[in-house]
C-alpha cells in the first residue's frame, strides 16, 4: 500500500426523501476518509449501513446531499455530466448479482464494446481488446459472441470483472463482489480480483458483509453503522485490536470454521434500527453491550486511537479484543497442506 | 482404527454398501434416530432412462440432534430436504429409498396422510422467509392456521398460543405483532416467525434450508442461539442445509457432505473439522478465506458437473487434484474408517499413498 492520495472524501452526506412523507432516510451521514493509490479498502456493516450509498457517491452513481468527493485534488461532487464522463472512465465498479448486471440481449462481445465504444476507443481495435479483456479474467476469447445466460454465475461475475476493466480504470469500487458465489467459486473470483489488481496497479474498494473475505483482501477496512464510520483503520488492527464495540461484535458474530462456539451472552441483541430516525448520541447505543448514560446523550467524535486508527466511542479504550483464532488442528493442517500443493497451479 | 489413519485401508476395514448398510451403523452416533434415510434416490425421467439427481443417500438423525447437509450449488442438498418432505416437483421421482420418521415409512403415504405430517411430524424453513409467508395474512392468521390444521383449538385459544410460540422465537410485544403483515417486519423477524411456524405443532424433525443465508451476521447469530435453543427445549431433530462451514462450526452434532448427489463425506461435526479425510471436504477448506494468509486460496477448479454428465467413477474424480484412473473408472463406497467416520474416496484418508 502507497501513501499516495487518491480520493478525498469529506463529510459525505446522502438523505433520501421517502415518498409520500416527510421522513428522510440517512443512509450515509457525515463520513470523512481517505482512499490511497493502490490498496485495497474494505467498507463493511449491514444491512442500513449505509454501505452501498457510499460505494455508489464513491461514483457518482448518486448526487450527494452535501460534502465533498475530491479525485486528485478536483471536488467532483458536483460535476455536470459531460464533466464527469471523462472521469468514470477512471473510476469503474463490480456490482453484486453478475445475473441482473449484465443484459441478456447482448452478447459479452457487445457488452464489452459498448464501454469501449463510449469511452472512444476506435472500432477496428475493439475485437483485440475485448480478446485481452477476457483472457486477462481467465474466460477463453472464442466465448466472446456468447449470451450472458450462456455462462456460470462464477463466469458472469468475470465478465462483469472485464466490462469494469475495459476502460483502464484506475480504481473499481466492488459492491459485495462475491457474495453470490459458491465457495470454490468466490475462491476463484478472489484470487482473481487480487492478481489483477497487483498486476494493474489497481485502487479496489469493496463493499462487503464478510468478515473473512475482508480478512483476506483488505489492506484497510471502515466499518459503517447507520450512515456513519465507527472505525477505520489497517485490517490488522481492526481484526486483532477493534476500538468499537460494534466491530468487536460483527468479528465475534461472524461464523469461524477454526473457533470453538461464542458464548451466548457475547450474542449482540436487537437490530439495526431504521435509518429514518436513527438513535440520539452515539448510534449504536441502542444495541451496545457497554453503553452508558453519555451514550444517548453525546455523538462520539472519530478520534485516533493509534497512528491511522480511529474509531468513534466514549469509551473506546475499553473495548476488549476478540479471542483471535484458534490454532488449527494438526491432522486439518497437514490434510490442507496437502490438498493445496495437490491443487497449486491448477486455478481457473 | 480411531486415531489413525497412515496408510491405505487395509484388509479387514469394514466396507459397508450404503444402500445396504444396517440401521445400527448408519448414525455416526449409533443412536435410536427419529428420522433414518436409506437409499434414498431421486431421479428426473429422460427418454434415456433416469437420471440420478441424488443417489442412495443414506443417514439418520437422534433426536434432539443437528445434521448438517454441506454442498455447493447443484450437490443435491435441497432437493433432498424436499423429498423428505415430498414435496418434489412433479418432474422428479424418489426412484428408491425409504424415509423413515419415528417408524412410520413416509414414502408409502397417502397425500392426504403426508399432509398429517407436514408441520406436525416434519416441517421445514426456508432460506427466503419473505417468499415463504403469505403477504395478505397477517402473521397471527398464519400460525393460527398453521396450529388449528393440526389440533383442534378454539380460535382464542389457538391465538393465545400463537402469542406464546412468538414469544418462545424472542419477538418483542407478541401480541402485537400478531397482527402485522410478513413486509412490516424485517428479515431477521420473518425468520423467527418462520421458525415459530415451523415449530407450532411440534415436530420431531425441523428441516432448515439456509436459514440465515439471506440475514445480516449479528442477526444469524442470534438465530442459530435460538434455533440451539429450541433444539434443546422441544427435542426437535434438526436437518441444517448450509453451504457455510462456519455455520455447521456452530450448529451441526453431524455432518454430511454432498456433491454431485452423493455422499462424500459423513461423520459426526468434530471430526470432520479435526480429521477431514475426503479431498472435496479440505478443498471447501482451503477455498475458504481464513484470515490466516493472504496467500491465493486454493481452487477446486471448474463446476458440479450437471446431471446426466457424471462421471463414471467418482463423482468427484473431474475436479480432483489427486483422482487416478481407478477413481475415474469405479466409484468408490462410503467406507466407515471408525466411529462411524464413513467417506467415499478410494484413497482416504487423503495422505495414504497412490498407485
Amino acid at each position: 500500500m502507497s501513501d499516495m492520495l487518491f480520493m478525498n472524501v469529506h463529510d459525505l452526506v446522502k438523505h433520501f426523501k421517502v415518498a409520500n412523507s416527510s421522513d428522510v432516510v440517512h443512509a450515509v451521514d457525515g463520513v470523512s476518509f481517505s482512499i490511497y493509490r493502490n490498496e485495497t479498502l474494505a467498507v463493511v456493516g449491514e444491512s442500513g449501513s449505509g454501505k452501498t450509498t457510499l460505494g455508489r457517491l464513491l461514483i457518482r452513481l448518486v448526487e450527494p446531499t452535501s460534502g465533498a468527493i475530491e479525485l486528485d485534488g478536483q471536488d467532483i461532487s458536483n460535476l455536470s455530466d459531460a464533466r464527469m464522463k471523462p472521469l468514470r472512465r477512471r473510476i469503474q465498479m463490480i456490482f453484486q448479482d453478475p445475473y441482473s448486471s449484465l443484459d441478456p440481449r447482448m452478447s459479452v462481445e457487445q457488452t464489452l464494446g459498448e464501454a469501449l465504444a463510449i469511452h472512444g476507443l476506435a472500432k477496428h481495435s475493439r475485437k483485440e481488446r475485448i480478446a485481452e479483456l477476457l483472457t486477462l479474467v481467465g474466460l477463453d476469447p472464442s466465448l466472446a459472441g456468447r449470451f450472458p445466460h450462456q455462462f456460470s454465475g462464477g463466469q458472469r461475475q468475470r465478465i462483469g470483472i472485464a466490462r469494469a476493466l475495459s476502460v483502464e480504470p484506475e480504481m473499481i469500487v466492488g459492491d459485495e463482489p462475491v457474495s453470490a458465489l459458491d465457495v470454490s467459486v468466490r475462491a476463484q473470483v478472489l484470487n482473481l480480483l487480487s492478481d489483477i489488481r497487483a498486476r494493474l496497479g489497481l485502487t479496489f474498494v469493496m463493499i462487503t458483509h464478510d468478515l473473512g473475505v475482508v480478512r483476506h483482501s483488505a489492506d484497510r477496512i471502515i466499518v459503517l453503522y447507520l450512515g456513519k464510520i465507527v472505525e477505520i483503520g489497517a485490517a490488522d488492527d481492526v481484526f486483532t485490536q477493534p476500538r468499537h464495540p460494534y466491530t468487536r461484535a460483527l468479528i465475534k458474530a461472524t461464523p469461524d470454521p477454526f473457533r470453538l462456539r461464542r458464548e451466548a451472552t457475547e450474542i449482540l441483541g436487537g437490530e439495526v434500527p431504521s435509518p429514518i430516525a436513527p438513535p440520539s448520541g452515539c448510534r449504536f447505543h441502542t444495541r451496545c453491550p457497554m453503553a452508558r448514560d453519555i451514550c444517548s446523550k453525546e455523538e462520539p467524535a472519530l478520534e485516533t486511537r493509534k497512528p491511522r486508527h480511529l474509531s468513534a466511542c466514549h469509551f473506546a479504550h475499553e473495548v476488549v479484543p476478540p479471542i483471535s483464532q484458534e490454532p488449527p488442528p494438526r491432522l486439518y493442517q497437514q490434510r490442507l497442506d496437502i490438498i493445496r500443493a495437490a491443487y497449486a497451479g491448477k486455478d481457473t | 482404527m480411531a486415531g489413525t489413519f497412515v496408510g491405505r485401508p487395509q484388509e479387514g476395514v469394514l466396507m459397508v454398501e450404503t444402500q445396504a448398510s444396517g440401521a445400527s451403523s448408519s448414525s455416526p452416533l449409533n443412536e435410536k434416530a427419529a428420522l433414518a434415510v436409506r437409499g434414498l434416490t431421486i431421479s428426473i425421467p429422460t427418454a434415456r432412462g433416469p437420471l440420478h439427481l441424488v443417489e442412495k443417500l443414506d443417514f439418520s438423525i437422534a433426536p434432539g440432534k443437528t445434521l448438517c447437509i454441506v454442498g455447493e450449488s447443484g450437490s443435491g442438498k435441497s432437493i433432498t430436504a424436499l423429498a423428505l418432505m415430498r414435496l418434489l416437483h412433479n418432474a422428479l421421482d424418489i426412484t428408491a429409498g425409504t424415509v423413515d420418521l419415528n417408524g412410520t415409512e413416509l414414502l408409502g403415504l397417502s397425500n392426504k396422510e403426508m399432509r398429517k405430517v407436514r408441520g406436525a411430524g416434519m416441517s421445514m424453513i426456508f432460506q427466503e422467509p419473505m417468499t415463504s409467508l403469505n403477504p395478505a395474512y397477517t402473521v397471527g392468521n398464519q400460525i393460527v392456521e398453521a396450529i388449528t390444521t393440526h389440533r383442534s383449538l378454539s380460535a382464542e385459544a389457538a391465538r393465545t398460543e400463537a402469542v406464546r410460540l412468538l414469544r418462545e422465537v424472542n419477538i418483542p410485544a407478541p401480541e402485537q405483532r400478531l397482527d402485522a403483515y410478513p413486509h412490516q417486519l424485517s428479515g431477521g423477524m420473518r425468520q423467527r416467525v418462520m421458525i415459530a411456524l415451523a415449530l407450532a405443532n411440534n415436530p420431531s424433525v425441523l428441516i432448515a434450508d439456509e436459514p440465515t443465508t439471506a440475514l445480516d451476521v449479528t442477526v444469524q447469530a442470534q438465530i442459530l442461539e435460538l434455533m440451539r435453543n429450541l433444539r434443546s427445549r422441544y427435542g426437535a431433530s434438526v436437518i441444517f442445509i448450509t453451504h457455510d462451514l462456519g455455520v455447521v462450526r456452530e450448529i451441526a452434532d453431524d455432518v454430511l457432505v454432498l456433491y454431485a448427489g452423493r455422499v462424500m463425506e459423513y461423520a459426526r461435526a468434530q471430526d470432520i473439522f479435526e480429521n477431514p479425510q475426503h479431498p472435496y471436504t479440505l478443498g471447501l477448506f482451503a477455498a475458504l478465506p481464513n484470515g490466516r494468509s493472504r496467500e491465493p486460496l486454493t481452487v477446486i477448479p471448474g463446476l458440479v458437473p450437471m446431471v446426466g454428465q457424471f462421471p463414471k467413477g467418482c463423482r468427484f474424480s473431474t475436479r480432483c487434484a489427486l483422482a487416478t484412473e481407478k477413481c475415474r473408472m469405479e466409484q468408490p463406497l462410503l467406507e466407515d474408517f471408525g466411529k462411524g467416520h464413513r467417506v467415499a474416496c478410494w484413497y482416504a484418508p487423503i495422505e495414504s499413498t497412490r498407485p
